[in-house]
């Protein structure tokens, strides 16, 4: 068994070091380069936390629509040239829901500050 | 001699203070010494260089535009039009009334600076972040949309038979284009693949009007001063012939509003104000399904150019650290283009 600190406690405290010591330091281009770092570390560490259960979910739904039961990434590559294809209607609502769903879990992830995905969760 | 020494002391530093040389040779200026130099941010082929100078110690400013360090890039797969004819069709834009740098001088494709051109420096805010959340810009008659919409107007007047070599792209083009690039990728995302069905079941007229395009006229790419409005349209590197819903529906692309999800126009205006001016200047009538199939194209052709920048991190040509992280930003566009394909227009 792995020592502490967890893999999430030691990205927190690259996190932190960013925070608290660098950016402060640095001007221009660098300054916005260690903006992006400290986001993408921010990405990382939500999808530690999410990535388990959307994957999951996403793998049902997948299974459910193709009546299959494969990986999510070979689910995904036969949705896709089924779309292609023309063997799934684009205006399916199992399809839509599921197309929906696995995107705003994507963006929990992702980009949880976005618009758009603001603006859907808060929809009644 | 004190000239001369400074600008042999900038050579020396690095290749961009060498092209300045140049254009003082030929122009044979009066400078006393450049102060600065500093590169703006964006444009993937291009760049541009703002250098600050004194001329009899009062503080210029004047932009250099050119292709990367001087060389262009073979490997884009779509390489955009050449800087010289940038460079003219801005010329002639300057001559109509549009509003748009002055072109100083252009330098010589020969030349061992590369291709690209000295223009003028016009003050104003540039990033769409900025621009939307100030609040002066709200009070502005004509509105922000409004003027947009003319001046969009006028570019699409533009004569083009005369200009050679322009680029002719209307729908079916961009959409054979945008998805051989996406099966380069050999990505699954479905969302795209249901992008790319819905768009070839929603084609355009094909008969549509063909009009000389601007081809990235959104939010980032125009100055914006808070008293007078736009004072500029910048990034002229994809102009090219096509369909004018194009233009108008990329303004549009919520990844312009910058947040502002209820201002379709950039995050600053609204929809009808840009429409009606266009449609006055321009004496055309606007087609509402060819407007709704260009922001669906415009939502994917983003996500699919996050995807090819984060393409340039993966193939070791750019490892910084926002060239990886821009592919996940390719989820903002599928929400955008789930929310487009599936629900009724917004209607600001």
């Amino acid at each position: 068994m792995i020592n502490p600190p967890s893999k999430e406690d030691l990205i927190v405290s690259i996190i932190e070091f960013l925070e608290n010591d660098i950016i402060q330091e640095l001007k221009g281009q660098k300054r916005f380069h260690a903006h992006v770092a400290k986001n993408s570390l921010n990405i990382v560490l939500r999808q530690l936390k999410l990535e388990e259960v959307s994957s999951e979910k996403e793998k049902d739904r997948l299974s459910k629509i193709l009546k299959t039961d494969k990986t999510i990434k070979e689910m995904n590559k036969i949705l896709c040239s089924k779309i292609d294809n023309n063997n799934i209607d684009i205006d399916n609502n199992e399809l839509i829901d599921h197309l929906f769903k696995t995107t705003m879990e994507k963006l929990e992830i992702d980009q949880p500050n976005y618009s758009s995905f603001l603006d859907e969760k808060n929809k009644p | 001699m004190i000239i001369l020494k400074t600008i042999t002391k900038l050579i020396n530093m690095n290749d961009k203070k060498f092209q300045i040389k140049e254009y003082l040779i030929h122009k044979d200026r009066k400078f006393n010494s450049i102060s600065k130099i500093g590169k703006l941010p964006g444009g993937s082929s291009n760049e541009t260089l703002v250098i600050n100078y004194f001329d009899n110690n009062k503080e210029e400013k004047i932009i250099l535009r050119r292709h990367h360090s001087g060389i262009k890039d073979k490997s884009n797969l779509y390489p955009p039009l050449s800087l010289s004819i940038e460079a003219s069709v801005m010329e002639i834009a300057y001559n109509n009334n549009i509003p748009v740098p002055k072109i100083i001088y252009k330098l010589n494709n020969k030349s061992i600076l590369g291709e690209g051109f000295f223009m003028e420096f016009v003050e104003g805010m540039s990033l769409g972040n900025k621009i939307v959340q100030n609040t002066q810009i709200h009070e502005l008659n004509p509105s922000l949309a409004s003027q947009a919409g003319s001046i969009l107007a006028k570019i699409h007047s533009i004569p083009f038979s005369q200009i050679k070599n322009l680029n002719t792209s209307m729908a079916n083009d961009e959409l054979i284009k945008y998805r051989e690039v996406y099966k380069d990728f050999s990505l699954s995302i479905p969302v795209f693949n249901m992008a790319f069905k819905w768009l070839e079941d929603n084609l355009p007229n094909k008969d549509n009007e063909k009009s000389l395009l601007h081809g990235d006229f959104r939010n980032g790419n125009i100055l914006v001063s808070p008293n007078k409005g736009i004072t500029s349209v910048l990034d002229w590197e994809l102009l090219h012939v096509g369909d004018m819903h194009e233009d108008l529906a990329w303004m549009c692309v919520n990844s312009w509003r910058f947040g502002k999800i209820k201002l379709p126009v950039g995050g600053f205006g609204k929809r009808i104000d840009f429409y009606k001016s266009y449609q006055k200047i321009s004496g055309k009538t606007l087609n509402k399904d060819s407007l709704k199939f260009w922001e669906v194209m415009g939502s994917l052709k983003w996500g699919i150019m996050c995807l090819k920048m984060y393409n340039i991190y993966n193939s070791g040509y750019d490892r910084s650290v926002d060239r990886a992280s821009i592919g996940r930003r390719v989820s903002e566009t599928e929400i955008d283009l789930l929310r487009l394909i599936t629900r009724e227009q917004d209607n600001d």
